[in-house]
């Protein structure tokens, strides 16, 4: 190899050096660090579990707490801000919750999380699937549905930032016509 | 068939009073002074009782009672409306005597488990699981046929974890309706 030839390679290497070095691998990471992302991971888990639980146990605090203070839900054109605003939101779909009358009328089954985390930012996919009382009480999926997340560590507590919920099946459209039917049902 | 869900049922009053919904979660941040070692452990123990929650489904889909009981502490207790079953010998036998001969391939039925919640304390753990169970339907397709709620207590025992105690709650159907399902199933197999 020529003089030339090396020196155009050593400023070749050097110039792509840093962008190789740009998203470090887990092995350049502390020890500590790579803890933390598992222990991170971990946390976002929980957070995409219980997030269905409190919403089964029609317990809207805690349901609400999961958010950040600018935390958003949001699905189609609709967009709730805010612990306070989001706690609402649950009380307009399903009431105020009664002490002692827990929820045995459906079951939200939470499922293929993926979760990508970049230090106090993460952003996370999951699905879920809406189970029901059928008429005689089997289990009946009703909605299959998917989430985008963005989430970020506030106050040392992971907590979603915001969170697009998109039903797959129904559509947004008989989703709606589904519940008022219901409603009409219940009413009667 | 799962003829352990057919004992006589205690109300659901009496789950509710069994379960242990009202106690506080533990937080889900890892205290920030615990060693690394410490941390690390707790790592290895969420993934550890994730692994107990999966292979009680493939026990008990593989009818594999021996390897099942094993996952219970020696003292371990099975409970659900029907009743309660103590002790891995007890245990054993409440699957051996109503769900076929072990190992029996088993394509009838199986069991999704999802959503685990898990709080570790030390030695000690609790957790929450959901169960999808499915059955073959009159033309071979799965039919979501019971879902519910496992809770669990489970305990450290000689480095491993194990079920202390394993409340089946299943919520739909109630247990009545699924004497009724049953019942209009086998009516129309013969």
């Amino acid at each position: 190899m020529t003089r030339a030839a090396m020196g155009i390679g050593l400023i070749l290497s050097l110039a792509l050096a840093p962008a190789a070095q740009a998203a470090p691998r887990p092995t350049q990471l502390s020890i500590e660090q790579r803890l933390q992302r598992a222990e991170d991971e971990i946390a976002i888990r929980r957070i995409l579990i219980d997030y269905h639980w409190n919403m089964d146990q029609r317990d809207f605090d805690a349901y609400a707490a999961l958010f950040a203070k600018e935390g958003v839900w949001t699905s189609g054109d609709q967009a709730h801000k805010g612990p306070a605003e989001i706690r609402k939101m649950m009380v307009g779909i399903f009431g105020e919750p009664k002490p002692g009358q827990p929820n045995r009328r459906s079951i939200e089954i939470t499922t293929n999380p993926e979760i990508t985390i970049d230090g106090d930012h993460a952003k996370a996919r999951s699905r879920h699937l809406l189970v029901w009382r059928g008429p005689d009480g089997s289990p009946q999926p009703m909605l299959a549905g998917r989430y985008e997340d963005d989430l970020i560590r506030e106050n040392g507590a992971w907590k979603i930032l915001k969170r697009i919920d998109f039903p797959v099946m129904p559509t947004i459209e008989e989703w709606g016509s589904i519940m008022r039917a219901r409603a009409a049902a219940a009413a009667k | 068939m799962t003829g352990w869900r057919f004992i006589a049922a205690l109300s659901l009053a009496s789950i509710a009073a069994l379960t242990p919904l009202s106690a506080p979660p533990l937080p889900a941040a890892t205290p920030k002074k615990a060693s690394i070692e410490a941390r690390l452990q707790r790592v290895e123990d969420d993934l550890a009782i994730r692994r107990v929650i999966v292979d009680y489904a493939t026990f008990l889909d593989g009818r594999d009672y021996a390897h099942y009981a094993d996952l219970f502490a020696p003292d371990g207790e099975w409970v659900n409306g029907g009743g309660s079953h103590k002790g891995q010998a007890a245990i054993r036998q409440m699957l051996e005597s109503t769900m076929g001969p072990a190992l029996a391939p088993n394509r009838a039925n199986y069991h999704l488990v999802s959503n685990p919640r898990i709080d570790i304390d030390g030695d000690r753990a609790t957790a929450t699981s959901r169960y999808l169970f499915m059955m073959r339907g009159p033309d071979g397709r799965p039919t979501p046929s019971l879902a519910g709620v496992y809770h669990d207590e489970l305990v450290r025992i000689g480095g491993q974890w194990k079920i202390k105690r394993r409340i089946a709650d299943d919520i739909m159907p109630t247990p009545d309706e699924w004497r009724k399902i049953m019942a209009a199933r086998k009516a129309a197999a013969q």
